[in-house]
């Protein structure tokens, strides 16, 4: 944006500058309010519902204590769950979206067109369609209501890995094909060329999918509530966890602000992750599209 | 609208050049979708041919080749044993035998009953026990369409196994050897690489998502519903009748209640999702950008800072951050209270007219997605490179001349294609409409069905009809629906841009 520097600080200039001062700041509070009454209302002390004022009259900690050592409460379960999913589902997706990204982007063999249109199809049905086959599929496996749903939960999160094959895809076909050229000329076969060549060179988008696919599972709530919903409460995820907490009036008025201090603790592994890779994510982002 | 030549579109007034350029897109949108309409049965015709082109193979196969070749028709592998490639021939055989004793013993039993999915009813005692363990139609249908849709692919397997005799044949005659199983492996891992990355994932989609869609399509023909749940009851194939009621309000068999309400609901709520989609998906993307240009400004300080500012939403995960909006917008929630500060009176933002609650929906998506926009937006401002500024300023150009030449096609030209998709993700937007409102704002409209709330969209509808009331039957309808119109949108849009089909451009 080079050709800003040129502009002079006329008085024009001055009044735009600090009008735009006073609209981010203002769009700042907007979007940074909710985050701050989470961790305002999580704080409280005196009661536990909603209330009809801003700050607590008692300042603790209170619901922390209680979410981390009431015997009522399951949230230690919860969070293990999810993040053993968040943790085995990006891993495995990352690995699957990668591989077919290269396959689609790299090799030319027939059945690859209709294969891409044929995703391309399969992901405009809705993905909840299924759910009462899969639902049938997966009890027939064992896999619900036993501690061995979360597996199933995972099995489902990984199944369509593959369609989201698209992005990858757009990043690897700017890594040029002369690379691939000059390995295979001295001899290297089609898998070591994925390993040793493309893969160290595709770092954003590695990063930008596990990323994706490790924040998805933490707030996904129709698929899980579906699957792990209905089963004993130590094997839910935080998302139904803390949404049955408080779906409805009389539950709210016991645990709103339990909810908050769950919300706050959920929320952090996420918001740590995203600003270590924020970099990346951006890189990611625009780096599959266009390089000018 | 008369063809006007190059020369008088140059002739013409700026502004009378951007009328011209809206008029010829609003204009060419029948004819755009004419031809892709015209080109669906091309497409199904070159499909078509390409399979028949493959089973001329196998006919050429049956005809030049020799005993050998035309044993394996019958014992799969055949071909393979003879020469010598035993265990790519143990592999064909071992499916063979498998394939049969397959549907002798389980197959065919559930194939039986497909056509009326069942005619024994269940029977108890009256203390409860089953005496007659009867006919479970979920069963029979899931099985039967699985065992079709092995069927199908064995059918494959059977002659690609002629092809691989013929192909042997025809390598043993010229290099008196036929390729061995060393051979085979190293294939998998170089020219073949593809098969061995795609097999596994192939296979869960197969079953997570392509088996369960096929049988979810099937239901939409049946009346499986909560007066007909298996294993206590039987359901049966009931055509277009579901389709018929939905679309048009007449009940064809009678199956279904209240068609009248399922059609008014399912207009009603396509509506609203059309508009909600519309609206969330162009008021991000131009609210992003001016943010995006605004933050990017070069004599704005703290670019850091309000980028951070607005990016936390993305971090939190959504739906903590929802439910929290949803409880703020409450009655006696955080932002009446913050109203009352300034002495004005509270209002019920979610639970009292449709119009507010959809005003509120939409706020809190700017809220939700602007954010992704802004620091997309940044990204593409980043890349565009600065050579094109130099050049466009030694030609005298202006700042607004260059962001209407540079800047502005570029940022479209990345985020024109993803549109669509946010287009898309916008229509099943569960999450936004669901843990906000939980699709019902006010008083129930009597005129909607099962289950439907005023400000639902297709996709929570189908939500509550599989999970709250049990509707099997009109849920896969409405799956079937939500595809023909994202289809629909999706496929017209691709196909009028460009950079899908030149995807080999920037290799």
């Amino acid at each position: 944006m080079r050709y800003f520097k040129t502009a002079k600080k006329s008085p024009k200039n001055i009044v735009i500058d600090s009008f735009i001062y006073v609209l981010l700041t203002v769009i700042s509070i907007v979007w940074v309010f909710p985050f701050f009454y989470l961790i305002v209302t999580s704080l409280r002390g005196e009661s536990t519902a909603i209330v009809s004022y801003l700050f607590p009259k008692e300042w603790s900690f209170k619901n922390y204590e209680w979410l981390f050592t009431d015997p009522k409460s399951q949230f230690i379960n919860w969070y293990v769950n999810t993040l053993l999913i968040a943790i085995v589902v990006s891993v495995i997706n990352t690995l699957i979206t990668l591989l077919t990204a290269y396959a689609l982007s790299r090799m030319r063999f027939s059945g690859r067109q209709p294969l891409m249109k044929f995703m391309l199809i399969l992901g405009m049905f809705p993905g909840f369609l299924g759910m009462i086959c899969i639902y049938y599929i997966l009890n027939a496996m064992g896999l619900i209501g036993t501690n061995l749903s979360i597996v199933g939960l995972m099995l489902v999160y990984v199944s369509g890995s593959m369609m989201g094959y698209y992005v990858s895809k757009g990043f690897f076909d700017t890594i040029s094909k002369s690379l691939d050229e000059a390995a295979m000329i001295d001899g290297a076969s089609r898998s070591k060329i994925f390993f040793s060549i493309i893969l160290p060179l595709s770092k954003p988008i590695i990063i930008q999918t596990l990323l994706g696919a490790f924040v998805a599972p933490w707030g996904d709530y129709m698929m899980a509530n579906y699957i792990v919903g209905r089963g004993g409460s130590e094997f839910k995820t935080v998302a139904i966890g803390l949404f049955q907490m408080i779906d409805s009036d009389v539950k709210m008025s016991d645990n709103f602000t339990r909810f908050c201090a769950g919300g706050v603790v959920v929320s952090i592994l996420p918001i740590i992750m995203f600003f270590v890779m924020q970099r990346f994510y951006v890189e990611g982002v625009t780096g599959g599209s266009v390089k000018g | 609208m008369r063809q006007i030549s190059s020369l008088e579109y140059l002739a013409m007034s700026r502004g009378r050049k951007i009328w011209y350029k809206i008029c010829s897109f609003i204009l060419d949108i029948p004819r755009a979708i004419g031809k892709f309409i015209c080109n669906i049965p091309k497409a199904i015709w070159k499909l078509m041919k390409r399979i028949g082109a493959w089973f001329m193979g196998v006919i050429d196969a049956i005809h030049y080749g020799n005993w050998k070749t035309r044993m394996s028709a019958l014992v799969w592998g055949f071909g393979c044993f003879a020469y010598r490639q035993i265990a790519r021939g143990i592999v064909y055989l071992a499916y063979q035998i498998i394939f049969i004793l397959y549907i002798v013993f389980f197959g065919s039993t559930y194939l039986a009953k497909f056509g009326t999915l069942g005619t024994v009813l269940q029977e108890r005692d009256e203390m409860g026990f089953v005496i007659v363990q009867g006919d479970n139609s979920f069963e029979i249908l899931l099985y039967s369409m699985l065992t079709l849709v092995i069927i199908l692919f064995t059918a494959v397997v059977m002659l690609k196994s002629i092809k691989d005799a013929y192909s042997n044949q025809l390598g043993y005659s010229i290099a008196e050897r036929a390729a061995t199983m060393k051979d085979d492996a190293q294939q998998f891992l170089n020219h073949k690489f593809h098969l061995t990355i795609l097999a596994l994932p192939s296979l869960t989609l197969a079953v997570f998502t392509i088996v369960p869609l096929l049988f979810m399509i099937l239901v939409a023909f049946t009346n499986y519903n909560r007066n007909t749940l298996p294993p206590a009851n039987l359901f049966t194939w009931v055509g277009f009748d579901n389709f018929a009621s939905i679309l048009t309000g007449q009940a064809l068999g009678g199956t279904a209640q209240d068609a009248g309400k399922w059609s008014y609901t399912f207009w009603h709520l396509l509506g609203w999702t059309l508009e909600w989609a519309i609206i969330a998906t162009l008021s991000n993307l131009f609210l992003g950008m001016i943010l995006a240009l605004i933050i990017n400004k070069r004599s704005i300080k703290l670019k850091k800072f309000w980028r951070t500012c607005l990016v936390t939403v993305i971090a939190v995960p959504q739906f903590i951050s929802l439910l929290l909006v949803s409880k703020m917008f409450r009655n006696e929630g955080i932002i009446n209270t913050l109203m009352g500060y300034l002495g004005v009176a509270p209002v019920k933002w979610l639970n009292d007219s449709t119009q507010l609650a959809k005003i509120v929906i939409i706020l809190v998506n700017i809220w939700i997605g602007v954010p992704y926009t802004v620091l997309t937006c940044t990204g593409i401002l980043m890349n565009i490179p600065n050579d094109l500024y130099e050049a466009a300023k030694i030609d005298g150009a202006n700042p607004v001349r260059m962001f209407g030449k540079i800047t502005l096609p570029y940022m479209m030209f990345v985020l024109g294609p993803s549109l669509i998709t946010t287009f898309v993700g916008n229509i099943n937007n569960f999450n936004i409409i669901f843990l906000l409102t939980g699709g019902q704002s006010g008083t129930m409209d009597p005129k909607l069905a099962m289950s439907a709330g005023d400000v639902d969209l297709l996709i929570t509808w189908l939500y509550k009809l599989t999970v709250n009331s049990s509707q099997y039957d009109m849920a896969s309808v409405l799956g079937i629906l939500i595809f023909i119109v994202v289809a629909f949108f999706s496929l017209f849009v691709y196909s009028r841009i460009g950079s899908v089909k030149n995807e080999e451009d920037f290799q």
